[in-house]
């Protein structure tokens, strides 16, 4: 973005964020809430919105709407009820959807965000509440016609939504992922933003650095990417801050996103125009939650990542990066606890051992292959069978990484690390006699490198050290190879 | 009268309805001589008085989270007016 009119302008940002929660069956019938399966195979005569049928409501979305409110300091209202928002589009075969309007379930809450770059900072939720999804239409396989698939239509949806408290492309992404990340704890949602699990609606308006009137938002509908995100953001602070340099006006405007051309386009005016005429849901009953229920899901919330990660540091003295990326993923903070269960000397060192394990060989698969940890697989236990010889310096470390990158292809094999170790005659040399022999083989074969670095050429001592590795097939204790070698030259 | 043709006009595209003249004149009357009842209501002083957003005094109906498949993809689109062999179908609702 143009960095002048960064300086010049301010962009004001809220969100509204709706989460698919993991429950068994939908919100309001007990069709099953799974989202791969075949069209039109997951509905019935409530969630088709056929005349006479009755919703009843799942009990889990609105613990999981709470325990969200929980973790966001929320104020719980315990009496709230259900709205109809009445609109025609194919998708929403009621031709209303069941949401929450006058008294949403939890509201005035408020999340943290901080990185390197952005200090602490407070971002207000307004209100987060529950609701239906709707159908999937289905536009590219005929001309003519649009197709439609209902199995969505009734998943669990809980709507967050911000105050406009944050003012960058860079705050709304941290926001986000604080968000994934607590849901995640929570077990609300997986936030599968490809499966579109996890969806947003941007407002968002520009002002004056140095004046205080706020300009006319916009909204950008149905965002389902990270880089969606920043992208119609960035370029929606053009297109405003575009208009208002050449004097012109923002009106206020839904707009698409336009993937393919990166830009922000107007939904047409006509298109854009609500009335939802909202009014109670007459066929749901009161939601009346007691205090003691408030009390007992509170209980029941699980440790929060700034939870873990000081029990990390505690617990298994890790730094604060390692904590940190330890308890980013839930799963991967559980990856990490099974390893260090197995690994069998218990002390800080083989802690950080394993968590660095994790943090350097692990995570970098992860990244190299776009896999969650869940689909990884090498076990915490088998992870471990690898570790305990490293840890107990049975094994060198590049042998450990060797017998690791080969353990992806053959999992099976690996169920007894040590055979493996033995059959290969991967062991660990810890033999001095062994190494001295190997030095001074190499420092005879280097007549010339041995005297450069008698001359003080330190860094000859590199190329060496490496000859004699690699003598010794990456096996040596480096620790005690450093200690001879040093021996030796001193002589 | 409270309600104005553009009213009933507003009121019908919204809710996808096509009325004549004389349906319209009909409805504006209707419509004119509730909204004048429900200012008469208005008339009382209810400021202590809670909103009431259900007429149930029933409070929270649930049921556990259980799925269970009630019926087939075929029974579902059976009623269908227009349909495929898996999807419902409609005239097409994006222009490009």
């Amino acid at each position: 973005m143009q960095k002048n009119i960064l300086e010049k302008y301010q962009p004001v940002i809220g969100l509204e964020l709706h989460v698919q929660v993991n429950s068994e069956s939908k919100i309001f019938c007990s069709c099953p809430s799974e989202f791969d399966a075949e069209p039109n195979t997951y509905v019935c005569p409530v969630c088709l919105g056929h005349p006479g049928t009755l919703p009843v409501l799942n009990k889990l979305p609105v613990e999981l709407c709470i325990k969200t409110g929980l973790a966001m300091d929320c104020k719980i209202n315990t009496k709230t009820a259900f709205a109809r928002k009445n609109y025609f589009y194919p998708d929403l075969p009621k031709g209303y959807q069941i949401t929450q309007y006058e008294s949403p379930l939890c509201s005035d809450g408020y999340t943290e965000i901080y990185s390197k770059d952005i200090p602490l900072k407070k971002i207000r939720i307004k209100r987060i509440h529950l609701e239906e999804d709707a159908g999937k239409s289905i536009h590219d396989l005929s001309e003519s016609e649009t197709f439609l698939d209902f199995n969505r239509c009734g998943i669990p949806l809980i709507e967050i939504v911000t105050e406009p408290d944050l003012n960058s492309p860079e705050e709304v992404s941290l926001f986000l992922h604080k968000v994934k990340q607590t849901l995640e704890y929570l077990e609300v949602s997986d936030c599968n933003m490809e499966q579109g699990s996890l969806r947003c609606d941007v407002n968002i308006s520009v002002k004056l650095k140095n004046g205080n009137t706020t300009g006319t938002k916009t909204e950008i509908k149905n965002l389902n990417s990270f880089k969606n995100i920043n992208d119609a953001i960035d370029s929606e602070i053009k297109r405003q801050t575009g208009i208002i340099e050449n004097g012109g006006k923002i009106s206020f405007n839904t707009l698409n996103y336009d993937v393919k051309e990166k830009i922000t386009v107007p939904l047409r005016s006509k298109e854009a125009e609500n009335d939802y005429r909202y009014f109670s849901e007459p066929d749901l009953v009161y939601l009346n939650i007691s205090d003691a229920q408030i009390e007992e899901l509170k209980n029941s919330l699980p440790e929060s990542s700034e939870e873990k990660i000081l029990r990390f540091k505690k617990e298994y003295s890790l730094n604060d990066y390692e904590s940190e990326i330890l308890t980013g993923d839930k799963n991967i903070a559980e990856y990490f606890e099974r390893t260090v269960n197995n690994i069998k000397i218990k002390n800080y060192a083989s802690f950080k051992l394993a968590g660095n394990w994790i943090i350097n060989e692990v995570l970098a698969i992860l990244n190299e292959k776009n896999i969650s940890i869940r689909n990884f697989k090498i076990s915490p236990e088998s992870l471990a069978k690898l570790l305990n010889p490293l840890i107990e310096e049975k094994i060198s470390r590049t042998t450990a990484k060797e017998i690791f990158s080969s353990m992806p292809a053959e999992p099976g094999k690996f169920s007894d690390i040590e055979a493996i170790i033995l059959e290969k005659d991967l062991l660990q040399v810890s033999d001095k006699t062994e190494i001295e022999e190997i030095i001074k083989k190499v420092l005879d074969e280097n007549p010339n490198e041995l005297l450069l670095l008698k001359s003080g050429k330190v860094k000859i001592m590199n190329f060496l050290t490496g000859e004699i590795m690699k003598k010794l097939k990456g096996k040596a204790n480096p620790k005690i190879v450093t200690e001879l070698f040093n021996k030796f030259i001193k002589k | 009268m409270p309600v104005s043709s553009e009213d009933v006009n507003k009121i019908s595209k919204l809710a996808k309805l096509k009325f004549s003249e004389d349906e319209k004149k009909k409805l504006q009357n209707d419509m004119s001589r509730i909204i004048d009842y429900m200012d008469k209501i208005n008339e009382l002083d209810l400021s202590n008085v809670e909103p009431l957003e259900n007429i149930n005094e029933t409070e929270n109906v649930f049921r556990d989270d259980k799925k269970k498949e009630t019926i087939s993809r075929e029974e579902a689109l059976k009623n269908a007016p227009s349909k495929t062999d898996i999807f419902f179908k409609v005239p097409k609702v994006i222009k490009k």
